[in-house]
């Protein structure tokens, strides 16, 4: 690609991969979550590929961070079964890490609320932006 | 204990997705982690059962202590698992022989590249059969089937021919179409009652024709899963490029898909009769058209595909016509002939597999696409009885019992099914009889061309794991043929009691309705509360 789509495409990287930070972060309490914000960065992604056409990513990366994801997604939910049950929210409404309690009524949202959920879409929006850049790579790539 | 019942699901669910980080360590070590994993389910799964046996049956709510501490409004929307008798004794078994065919798959695959991959959409497809074992409500029972059909797919591209990529297209489609039925007859359901918990539904369904409806959809959906006569031809195109060890996994999700069914019929549907006398017609016409199609198949695979939709012709003639003689003293006995059928099936089909795997692998024919040159009736493989008597009597063996012959396993259930569906209809008896006879002449026919003769070349030794676990599959065998009684009375009787009377979580759904009826005060504060946010904007 030219010049032009290379520096316009590194301008708008990083606004991109924050705006899915974003919806990943704060997917507890928006509309949007771990797959919706793991889209819009794995987009980012896919722009970086088409400007850069070299070879610079290496797929197997991206397969290693996505079970990277996939594993922190379900060895939180076997920490439940240790506590109670499967998928157990362990961290709600102890007062300590993403686990404020919320009082009833309206509130305006607290990040620091929601237990697993928000490490859910973590991990959710890990391994789905690096499961769909690698789907990206390998269509170019063949 | 409690939580049991969610590790069998889980805990290959996780080795599957740590295999690709051990996989950078070394080889050995993940295929040792896969080894470690399903021998931990079996343990599992059989304290599951015993644990069943002693305290009655298990309703597990994802997420919570008790399924009846629900989510704010009362509904019981969390993931539930139930399970009983009959499902934990299935669960216990088919893990039982989906470790014995991953040892067997160690011995014959280990020439092909990608195995990870392989082994993790293995893993993938025994969470599958074992999810749809112990659903409880009917997002779970969609997101089960999905699993399943998804890495079923992968297992037949996995040798990567182009006929692989021709036959997995064709499962696709089907497939996608067979989900899509499925979410539709769910989504019926759900309309209606606005639940998806199948206690829940079964105690309010109306039995309306919409519910008839839906009843069509999922119960035509699950029977694509299960395979039977009009909706065979997946099973076929399946079955031709896969490795054995995909193969018998198959069959273990087919029979777990015939349990879905009639637990969703029997329970929810309270026995919709019009619904039973086709699967019985089905279930007799895929044991004559299974049979008679296997006759005319030169492709060993192929023939493999058409006997085992034959086998769950009686598995399904049994048990629909078990409920089609209710009340009578010949239902307890048809019901217990389908469901012992399911273990005979399960190892006979199994077995005759396992062997016809290691027949291609002495025969060195690696891969299913040059197989599909080599007809039987070209006499490519010829006298493996001369080299190998071990392998030809196991065959011997497997011919007796998948023909209900005396004193092996397939006769101990053939003969519970014929005695009891011949008070139903004498014509259906006939049937069975007479595929009986078909089956024998498709495998004798296999004999004579394959085992005798004069060998015509030269083969590899037989690989020395896989036949030490085709010896455990025929120990079972005859077993369970030698000991029938005790067999049923340990084993299958409580699964057919399990089956008959109705779940034992309807206790349970007592309990939800009192905290439903507690939990109105809080749906009131809730919609309080939304009149004081529009207050407040």
């Amino acid at each position: 690609m030219n010049r032009v789509v290379k520096i316009i495409s590194l301008i708008m990287l990083s606004p991109i991969i924050i705006f899915g930070g974003y919806i990943i972060c704060h997917g507890h309490l928006t509309p949007g979550g771990g797959f919706q914000g793991g889209v819009v960065i794995a987009s980012a992604i896919a722009l970086l590929i088409i400007a850069f056409e070299d070879k610079i990513i290496k797929n197997h990366l991206f397969s290693l961070i996505e079970t990277i994801g996939l594993t922190f997604f379900i060895s939180i939910a076997f920490v439940g079964i240790f506590k109670n049950t499967f998928f157990y929210n362990f961290l709600s409404n102890t007062n300590y890490i993403l686990g404020k309690t919320i009082y009833f009524g309206a509130n305006s949202g607290y990040l620091n609320s929601g237990g697993i959920i928000p490490l859910m879409n973590l991990a959710v929006g890990v391994e789905v932006a690096s499961a769909l850049s690698f789907i990206i790579l390998s269509i170019k790539n063949k | 204990m409690r939580n049991f019942i969610i590790l069998v699901i889980t805990i290959p669910l996780l080795t599957a997705f740590l295999l690709p980080l051990l996989k950078i360590f070394s080889k050995k070590l993940s295929n040792f982690c896969i080894g470690l994993n399903l021998i931990l389910i079996n343990i599992i799964s059989f304290f599951l059962y015993k644990s069943i046996l002693e305290n009655g049956n298990i309703i597990y709510s994802v997420g919570a202590s008790a399924p009846s501490i629900t989510a704010p409004s009362g509904f019981p929307i969390r993931i539930i698992l139930t399970a009983n008798a009959l499902s934990s004794f299935l669960a216990m078994f088919f893990t039982i022989i989906a470790s014995l065919t991953f040892f067997y798959s160690l011995n014959t695959l280990k020439e092909y590249a990608n195995l990870d991959k392989f082994y993790i959409l293995y893993l993938l497809l025994l969470v599958g059969i074992l999810g749809f074992l112990f659903v409880g409500d009917f997002f779970t029972l969609f997101v089960f089937y999905e699993i399943s059909s998804i890495s079923t797919a992968g297992l037949i591209v996995f040798l990567r021919n182009k006929e692989n990529f021709k036959s997995t297209f064709h499962y696709l489609s089907i497939f996608s179409i067979g989900s899509l039925f499925l979410l539709l007859g769910i989504g019926l359901l759900y309309s209606q009652y606005g639940f998806l918990n199948m206690a829940i539904i079964s105690q309010k369904i109306q039995l309306s024709f919409l519910d008839k409806i839906a009843l069509s959809f999922i119960g035509s959906a699950l029977l694509l899963k299960v395979g039977v006569f009009p909706f065979y031809f997946w099973k076929i195109e399946a079955y031709k490029v896969s490795p054995i060890s995909a193969i018998i996994l198959s069959i273990l999700s087919s029979l777990s898909a015939i349990y879905v069914m009639f637990k969703i019929v029997f329970y929810i549907f309270g026995l919709n009769i019009p619904f039973i006398i086709a699967l019985t017609l089905l279930s007799a016409l895929s044991i004559l058209f299974g049979n008679l199609l296997a006759l005319a198949q030169k492709n060993l695979k192929k023939i493999i595909a058409y006997l085992a939709i034959s086998e769950l012709g009686y598995i399904i003639l049994g048990i629909s016509s078990g409920f089609l003689m209710q009340n009578s003293k010949f239902e307890f006995n048809a019901i217990k002939g389908g469901l012992f059928h399911i273990i005979n099936d399960a190892l006979d089909i199994g077995t005759l597999s396992l062997i016809i795997g290691v027949i291609l692998y002495i025969a060195k024919i690696k891969n299913s696409l040059s197989y599909n040159s080599v007809s039987l009736q070209q006499n490519e493989i010829r006298g493996l009885a001369h080299k190998y008597p071990l392998l030809s009597i196991s065959f011997l063996l497997v011919i007796l019992a998948l023909s209900g012959l005396p004193p092996l396993n397939g006769f101990a259930s053939k003969i519970i099914i014929y005695e009891s569906i011949f008070h139903l209809n004498p014509a259906l008896t006939i049937i069975g009889v007479l595929g009986s006879i078909l089956t024998l002449a498709v495998l004798i026919k296999i004999f004579a061309l394959i085992f005798l003769g004069a060998p015509n070349r030269d083969y590899q030794p037989a690989p020395k794991i896989a036949m030490v676990v085709i010896f455990i599959f025929l120990s079972f065998m005859i077993l369970i043929g030698l000991f029938p009684m005790q067999f049923t009375n340990y084993f299958i009787n409580p699964s057919v009691k399990a089956l008959i009377s109705k779940p034992g979580y309807k206790n349970n759904i007592h309990l939800q309705q009192d905290n439903q009826e507690q939990n109105h005060s809080i749906i009131h504060l809730t919609l309080h509360s939304k009149q004081r946010y529009f207050n407040y904007i």
